[in-house]
């Protein structure tokens, strides 16, 4: 049955037609079937995982060391101790590690029953004790404290109330406490011993949990970022591809203070001000670019008699840096260890976005070289929030400043560009933080 | 170059750089990722595939765009293809199915692509046949979308309208109206383009 009819007939040999498609296309099908688009999405989130395996291999490496303590064997005895029964103790579950030797001073009867507390031991015993023994906080009342970070033995003499004479000193550049009593004195009566674990932050555990303190600290960082461009509609996704063929990554800036407060527990709180710029760099070769060039004529007298203008054409290739700044407000909650004088921290975080501006050049969707300031619909006004990810390392160089390293991983999941515009343009950062703390 | 063949398309042999290749043995080689045997594969076949995207695209670039659409379909989902039925069939289909995906779509994107600010191609005469295929395909190219891809299905690609209907969503009595119309519309304008010839012929002493 012919269905066709005369017009049907009249265009029915442009089934047949064929036309010569530009090798061009095929540069970008090959680019599209060798390189999945999400390459660039991996940066962050694998970034983003090497951070959070450090963070934790090194929580996991610190409560390994926890679990088998030392000191036993290398503990030093303490001058001016006589020693009948040595045990080490911890004054508070905050508290600094410290050594104890007990003995009664005058009579066990000054030791009366009040009520038991309880004290974890190195090897792990529990001391219980008449009477509960000053918290470290009361201890340096000489004057010297006993700080855990530093590295002189400051011994203190003190009379307790309970008329048990402490006496304090490091042991292996640890604080510790020590009961020094008279000879031929007869141990506690009234000391028991009871099997128990060690707890967190105990004698004979290396990590030392961070004092409670406030600090404010300055930071500059280069910024590694990752900018991709997806299509909001499948026949804008060439458009998306040129762009991302014509803008490339580049090494940007990050610079900001920041105050924070370290809870006694390890959490840590953080928020501050911040400037970045981010910057990609756009690459395009014009094939057949036109140069004007004006050779100007003067007399003597340097008054202009005519001017020559030659036109040369040839091959131009333009790079520009794109520069994206903001301003910023960065929170973080997180968690910090602490060993001698090196501290760990595990950080998460937003950034609140106060300012954004934008500048550069890049192929519009006409395929012509603009500049962002010739469109002011491109971007949305603000960045929004993004997250982020970090792990902290500090050295204490003293009791108030320490310097730190900070590498961090930053998402931004709102895209830079407008509702209205056919792409979308997400960036991912990583950011290595390097800076210096003033703890007060 | 030469090629011989049958007619199911399925053992075309090509000579390329001085070797003889089977059409299997060139899509065995785009599946072990070869990409001298990809890029043979496109330059084969990019020719008709684009000719067929012409027919359903308004302009050039879009083409282009539907093209590289498909093509990038087709090596991916190449292991999809079982001998069953001529490989370019198979790829007609899914340059097909892209391009109306891509008309489907384009509404919402031609205003923000700015395609709307293209030029106007659109001749009358110059070729000195209104019969050229250039002019032939401008005139479906001018068609209104809806137009376009039922006389695109139906008239060139031979589909049935129950088929049309499936394929755009649409019920088979929508299929023939917009045949209709578009016949009519054709008609129309290579009316218009006859007497314009006729005109323009006159003029010339």
């Amino acid at each position: 049955m012919n269905r066709q009819n005369s017009i049907d007939r009249k265009f029915a040999p442009l089934r047949e037609s064929t036309e010569d498609a530009p090798m061009h296309l095929w540069e970008k099908i090959e680019a599209q079937i060798e390189a999945p688009s999400k390459d660039k999405r991996r940066f962050f989130w694998l970034s983003l995982l090497g951070l959070m395996l450090v963070g934790l291999g090194s929580v996991i490496a610190l409560s390994t060391g926890q679990k088998s303590p030392k000191l036993p064997a290398q503990s030093t005895p303490l001058q001016n101790t006589n020693i009948d029964i040595q045990k080490t103790v911890s004054q508070t579950p905050d508290a600094n590690t410290v050594a104890a030797n007990l003995l009664p001073t005058q009579s066990n009867s000054n030791l009366k029953q009040q009520s038991l507390y309880k004290k974890n031991t190195l090897d792990n015993q529990k001391i219980f004790v008449d009477k509960p023994l000053h918290k470290q906080t009361h201890l340096p009342q000489a004057g010297q404290a006993t700080n855990p970070t530093s590295n002189t033995p400051s011994p203190i003499t003190q009379s307790a109330p309970n008329n048990l004479v402490l006496k304090t000193g490091l042991v292996q550049n640890i604080p510790c406490l020590s009961l020094p009593l008279p000879e031929n004195s007869t141990p506690l009566p009234n000391l028991h011993f009871a099997q128990a674990k060690p707890k967190k932050g105990c004698v004979g555990s290396r990590v030392i949990k961070v004092p409670k303190s406030v600090f404010i600290d300055a930071y500059a960082a280069p910024i590694f970022s990752s900018s991709f461009y997806s299509a909001r509609s499948p026949e804008a996704k060439s458009y998306a591809r040129l762009r991302d063929s014509t803008e490339h990554n580049a090494v940007g800036l990050l610079a900001g203070v920041r105050v924070g407060y370290i809870h006694e527990s390890g959490l840590n709180f953080r928020a501050g001000l911040a400037w970045q710029q981010i910057r990609n760099r756009f690459n395009q070769i014009i094939e057949q670019d036109e140069k004007m060039i004006v050779h100007t004529h003067r007399d003597d007298l340097g008054n202009i008699i005519g001017r020559d203008t030659t036109f040369e054409y040839g091959r131009r290739r333009l790079d520009i840096t794109n520069k994206y700044t903001s301003i910023d407000l960065p929170l973080s909650i997180g968690y910090i260890s602490m060993k001698n004088k090196v501290q760990l921290g595990l950080h998460v975080g937003a950034v609140l976005n106060l300012n954004f501006s934008q500048s550069g050049t890049y192929i519009n969707q006409e395929h012509q070289i603009a500049t962002f300031a010739e469109n002011q619909k491109i971007f949305n006004k603000s960045m929004g929030t993004s997250f982020f990810g970090a792990v902290e390392l500090q050295y204490l160089l003293s009791e108030r400043w320490g310097i730190f390293l900070e590498p961090q991983a930053r998402f931004y999941p709102k895209s830079l560009t407008s509702a209205h515009y056919p792409l979308k343009q997400n960036i991912t950062t990583f950011n290595v933080l390097t800076g210096v703390k003033y703890i007060f | 170059m030469h090629s011989t063949g049958n007619k199911n398309n399925t053992n075309v042999l090509y000579f390329t750089e001085g070797v003889i290749m089977d059409e299997r043995q060139l899509i065995k080689g785009c599946l072990e990722n070869r990409k001298e045997d990809q890029k043979e594969l496109f330059r084969r076949f990019s020719g008709k595939m684009l000719s067929v995207c012409r027919r359903y695209a308004r302009h050039e670039m879009e083409a282009e765009d539907m093209l590289q659409d498909a093509f990038v379909k087709m090596f991916k989902n190449l292991d999809a293809y079982k001998g069953n039925g001529s490989f370019e069939g198979w790829l007609r289909r899914i340059t097909i199915n892209t391009a109306i995906k891509h008309c489907q779509r384009k509404s919402f994107s031609n205003e923000l692509l700015g395609y709307e600010k293209l030029p106007d191609n659109r001749y009358y005469g110059n070729t000195g046949s209104p019969l050229d295929e250039d002019f032939l395909l401008q005139l479906v190219s001018d068609l209104p979308d809806g137009y376009r891809l039922v006389f695109n299905l139906y008239a060139i690609e031979g589909f049935s309208h129950a088929e049309i209907a499936e394929m755009l969503d649409i019920t088979a009595s929508t299929s023939r109206s917009q045949l209709v119309k578009a016949r009519r519309l054709l008609q129309m304008r290579l009316a218009e383009v006859e007497d314009f010839n006729a005109r323009t012929n006159r003029m010339v002493p």
